[in-house]
This record gives C-alpha cells, structure tokens and sequence, in this order.
C-alpha cells in the first residue's frame, strides 16, 4: 500500500468510524433529552398527584356531608310517588282549614326551565272559597308541609256585601298556584365510592353536618287564627244605629264574640268531662260548674241580644255558630240527662261518704263544695223514704261542714285555767275570767274546763279547743 | 509504471519511521476512541442513570394513581351532590311565606284601631311571585284594591306608612316602598257607618331574593344588638 492509499483509507476509516460513533452519540443525546423530559413529565404528574392527594381528606368530607345531608334533601323533595299524596294532604287540610274547593289542575310551569338539576318543577292550581283565616290556614297548612312546597301567586276576591247578608259567611274566590319539585335521582348519584372510616369521620363532622342540614331546612310560620281581628276582605261598616252613638265598634263585636266563644268552649269541656266522669261525686261536680257557666253564658247572650250589640254579620254569624247553636245543643242535652226525680239512693251514699271523709280530715270547705254540687238536685227527691232520709243526711252534714268551719276559723287566746274541787272551773279567755255557761263570744258558751281543753257550745254542738 | 531507484546506497534518501503516519493514526484512534468512550458514558452512565430515576418515579406515580382516581371520583360525587344542594339552597331562599305576609297584612289593617289611624277594607288581594329574569319583569307583586272607611283621605296615608312600619310588620323585609297614595270617594251612604269611604290602590313590589335575605341578616343582626 502505497502513502496515498494509506492515507486514504486511514481518512476513510477513521472518518466512518467517527461518523458513525457521532451518530450514535447524537441519537443517545436525543434519547436522553426525551428522558429527562419524561422524568420531568412523571415529575410533575407526581408533584399534581401529590397535592391532589393531599386535598382527599377534605374532598372525603365534603362527600360525607352531603351524603348525610341528602337524606333531609330527599325528605324535602321526595320522589314522583308522593306527589299523589299531596294531593291527599290538599283535600286534608281544606276539610281542616273549612276552606271549600272546587277545582285542582297542573299547570305548565312558566319559570326558567322545568328542570333544575335533579328536581323537576310540579305545578297545581287550585279554586276554592274561604273566608281570609280559613284561607290563611290553608295557606299555612301548605307552607309548613314537611315536602317543599311554594305559593307563587294566589288572588282573593272578596264576597259581595249582599252575598254575606244573605249566606252570613265570606265565601271569598281564591284562586292559587302551589309549587313544588320532584326529585329525580340518577343510578350514579346514588352510587357512591366507598370511604374508609366513614362512621367515624361522619362522627367527627356531626356539628357541620347539623349545620348544612339546618340551612336546608324550610323556614315556617306558625298561624295563630283570627285573634279577634277582622277579615279585611269583608266590608266592615256596620248599620248606622242614631239612636245608640255607642254601639260597638267591629273590633269589640269580634272581640266580644271571640270571648263567648271561649267560654262556650270551656262549658263543652265540662261537659264531655261530667261524661267521661271516673266517680258519681266528679260527674256532679263538672255538672255544677257547667250548669254555673252556661247561666252565665246565657245572661250574656240575653243582654247581647236585647242591647242589639252584634250587629255585623260575620260577628253575628260566629255568634250564632260558635255559641247560640252549641249551646242550644247542650241545653237540651243537658236536660235529657238530668233525672226528673233528683239523684239515686247511691249517688247520695257516695257524696255523703265523700263529705264525711272530708270532715274527718278537717277538710271543712271540701265538704260544703261536694254538697254543693248535688244541692239543687235534692229538692227533686219528693215521696221516698229512703232518699229523703239521705237527703237529711247530706243536709247535716253539711251543716256540721259549716259550724265546724266557722268554729275553726274562730280565734281567741287560753292563757289559763284553774281547776278546783268544789268550785266551777275557771279559763283565761282573751285575758277574762269565764267559768262553765259564760258566753265567749255570739253562739259560744263555755261548756267545760278540762286540762289543756276547754269545750263549748257552738250552735248547739259541743265541740273542744285544745290549748 | 515501474520506477526503479538507481543510485547508490550512499545517495539514496534514508528510510525514515513513517512519524506523521504514527501521529495520524494515533489522532484518528483517539478521537474515534474518545467518542466511543462517551457514547459508552451517555449510553451506560448517564441514559442508565435516567431510565433509573424514571423507573423510581414511574413507580411512586403508580402507586398515587388509585388515590387521584379515589380523589376523582369523589370529586365528581361532590359536583353532583352539591348541584342538589345548592338547587335546594336556591329554592327556600327565594321562598315567600304567604301565610305571614298576609297575616301580617291583617295586622297592619288591624293596628288602624278601626279609623282612629285608618280603617280599611279590601274589595281584592292579588299576589304574584316571579323569577325576576327577564329584564323590567320585576320579582313579583302584591297588589290590592282597598277601601279607607273615612272622610280623611289621609287615613289612606296612615295605612301605607303603617306596611312600612318595622314595630308593626315585617314587611318591609319583603318588599319595596308602596306606590304613593291616591284615591278616589264613593257615594256617600248614609245607611252605613262610616257612610264615606274612599277606594285606593294598593301596589308594593316584591324585592329581589337577594335583598329579601340581606334585609332578613340585617333585621337578625339589629336585633341581636
């Protein structure tokens, strides 16, 4: 091989081989850049990962909450299947509320969408005819159902002064438009990834989970009825009356009327009581009461009537209804029951074993009360031996009841007292010196002096006084 | 071509070692040695070194892959669930007690001691609740054709300043100012007491759920104080 040749070829070798290490360090370069980029890349998935894993506990929390709030959503807004029973519960409270309905539809719901996430918007109108309370109450009823339901419109047109004249009750036309949603749960909503722990941390989370919970819950109203105020649907001016500037007012008629209400009320009560009397001596005893109260009742209503006081309609309807009428019921109720011929050999027997009782005791006012409950019946007992010699009975002891009363409750001062053979005792009374047969007072005569005791005559009783 | 050297031994040109050949050959050897060399490094040591740490990371990110899938999933829970929450948020607090307002209404009609301050009475109520989307729509009214019961006309401004009266009602938590006052009288009826009576217009807005609330907190914070 000549220099030439030598050269070239050691050129041409040393250049491929040169050549071809370049290129493998050029593709190793290459693949190194990539690497390092990849581990860059894994790098920041791992730094990404990291921080989203470090958010988990509170994520985990968040889901806990509101899946134990969600049972209260479903409580609020139930599924399609309870949608029936609202409508049960609309012809519930009307019949509660006396309100008296005359069509229900669904309409098609103007807002926004039908749809609003999970819920689907339901909406009903319904018609009826109410007075304004009747109509408030039904209103209530509703927006304090436990499922959410809204009014978003409602009109009220009054009666006419003419109808209420001749039917005596505001039939208001109420039309209005209930709202409510349906929950619509999808399969993935219900499917929830399993948490560790979960009883635990939901333990943990019970104050936050109160608290969401409470923001969910629907704010109420609670009705309290008329309260004497009248219904501003009602055209209140009242017949002008020259002849009396001081006729009641509107305000005092419902006022006064409320109040008759009440005690109609309270002698129902005394009533359904003496019926559901455990003993003879407590079903006389609520008769007693009632009978007071229902002369009371009935004086009132006489005056009312002969003053013409009530003279606005609504009021003189609620009089009729709520006091005239029940009355009325119960007067006669009353009078079917009463025994034409006074109280039986037995009913006497207990109220006098009640009175003695009460005696024993010393329970003197007890015993008068009881006698008192049966008293008026005793004048009926006519032509049988037996009850008339109860009735005598009931009569002493009731009167012993008030002398002994009346002997308790009088009060003097024994500071002393000699007893000596062959002399009448002597007794310090209110620093005076009385022996047997001296008067101590109007109806009290010294009777005898013992130790420690002094007894007299009280009434034509000899009864003692221990000092 | 064949050349033949004929001098002689003394003339001719020494044989000399071939330096520059040696030089080259050496040169060539150690460049294409030294880039073998690297090679060997980038390829043994440092692309070795990489793939190492890749392996290292490649299995730390596995294992935080369930965890971020976990954390996913429960994200998406959250999305959802929170939608239903915040729906249900949305509903009650744009919700009216109409019981109340109305009750209410009855009070302040109640609180004209029967024509001491007013006495009124309403031929009609109208109500109506609206989103408020569209513009100018409003969010709703309470609207009512009333009747003052007196021969003051401005018994009708006694009543409008009492819907606005905080001791009496709350409903000024719930609506705007009234439309001012008009009237107009009716025929006078000499068989009724009061025998005047003057028909007006009762017309207040409804606020914005936004401000119903804020008035609810400030209403809430005063009493507080």
């Amino acid at each position: 091989m000549n220099e030439k040749n030598f050269w070239l070829t050691l050129g041409g070798v040393a250049s491929a081989v040169a050549m071809g290490a370049g290129y493998l360090i050029y593709s190793e370069l290459g693949q190194i850049d990539d690497a390092r980029a990849a581990v860059t890349t894994i790098r920041t998935e791992i730094a990404s990962a990291r921080d989203t894993v470090r958010k988990t506990p509170e994520v985990e929390r968040e889901v806990i909450v509101l899946r134990e709030i969600s049972d209260r959503i479903r409580e609020v807004l139930p599924d399609t299947k309870d949608l029936l029973n609202v409508i049960r519960d609309f012809q519930d409270y009307s019949k509660e509320a006396g309100v008296k309905p005359s069509a229900f539809r669904p309409t098609a719901t103007n807002d926004r969408g039908r749809q609003k996430g999970a819920f689907e918007k339901v909406a009903y109108q319904l018609t009826m005819t109410a007075d304004t309370f009747q109509f408030l109450d039904f209103l209530n009823k509703i927006e304090t159902h436990s499922r959410f339901m809204g009014v978003t419109s409602f009109s009220v047109k009054a009666a006419s002064r003419k109808s209420l004249e001749e039917d005596g009750i505001a039939n208001h036309r109420v039309q209005m438009e209930v709202e409510t949603y349906k929950y619509v749960p999808t399969t993935s909503e219900d499917a929830g990834v399993k948490i560790a722990g979960y009883e635990r941390k939901r333990d943990l989370l019970a104050g936050e989970i109160a608290r969401r919970r409470q923001a969910l819950t629907l704010q109420t109203f609670r009705y309290r009825g008329p309260r004497g105020r009248r219904d501003p649907l009602i055209d209140p001016r009242v017949p002008a009356r020259v002849d009396d500037p001081n006729a009641w007012t509107v305000q005092r008629q419902m006022e006064e009327v409320d109040e008759l209400i009440r005690r109609m009320a309270e002698a129902q009560k005394y009533w359904e009581n003496s019926n559901g009397a455990a003993s003879v001596l407590e079903r006389m005893v609520q008769r007693s009461e009632l009978e007071k109260l229902l002369a009371l009742l009935e004086d009132d209503l006489n005056r009312i009537a002969s003053e013409s006081r009530i003279n606005y309609k609504p009021a003189e309807k609620r009089l009729q209804l709520g006091v005239i009428d029940p009355l009325g019921e119960l007067r006669l109720a009353l009078d079917a029951t009463r025994p034409d011929s006074g109280p039986s050999s037995d009913e006497m027997q207990v109220i006098g074993d009640s009175m003695l009782a009460s005696i024993e005791e010393g329970a003197y006012e007890a015993a008068i009360d009881t006698f008192r409950g049966i008293e008026d019946s005793l004048a009926l007992v006519r032509d049988d031996e037996e009850r008339e010699e109860l009735v005598r009975w009931l009569r002493l002891l009731e009167s012993d009841a008030h002398t002994l009363r009346d002997f308790t409750a009088l009060e003097m001062s024994i500071t002393g007292y000699a007893i000596l053979e062959s002399h009448d005792p002597v007794v310090i009374i209110e620093g005076k010196r009385r022996t047997i047969g001296d008067p101590v007072l109007d109806e009290l005569i010294v009777h005898d002096v013992r130790p420690n005791e002094v007894d007299f005559v009280f009434r034509g009783a000899v009864l003692t006084r221990e000092f | 071509m064949i050349t033949i050297n004929l001098l002689p031994d003394d003339y001719r040109r020494r044989a000399k070692s071939p330096v520059g050949m040696i030089a080259a050959v050496a040169a060539a050897v150690f460049i294409n040695a030294s880039l073998i060399a690297y090679y060997g490094y980038l390829e043994f040591g440092v692309s070795a070194n990489i793939e190492t740490t890749r392996s290292v990371l490649q299995l730390d990110l596995d294992g935080l892959t369930p965890q971020v899938e976990y954390h996913k999933k429960l994200e998406s829970e959250i999305q959802i669930r929170s939608a239903r929450e915040q729906t249900l948020s949305e509903i009650t607090r744009s919700r009216v007690l109409w019981t109340k307002t109305i009750d209410e209404v009855v009070d302040v009609v109640h609180a004209g001691r029967e024509g001491i301050e007013h006495f009124i009475w309403f031929e009609d109520i109208d109500v109506r609740q609206q989103s408020g989307g569209r513009k100018g729509a409003g969010h709703g009214y309470l609207k009512a054709s009333g009747h003052s019961g007196s021969e003051d006309f401005d018994q009708v401004s006694n009543f409008l300043e009492d819907i606005e009266d905080r001791e009496l009602s709350s409903l000024w938590m719930l609506f705007d100012k009234p439309e001012p006052p008009q009237g107009q009288m009716n025929g006078r009826d000499e068989e009724l007491i009061p025998s005047v009576n003057w028909s007006f217009p009762l017309t207040i807005q409804l606020l914005s759920p936004d401000e119903r609330t804020k008035n609810r907190e400030a209403n809430a914070a005063e009493a507080k104080q």
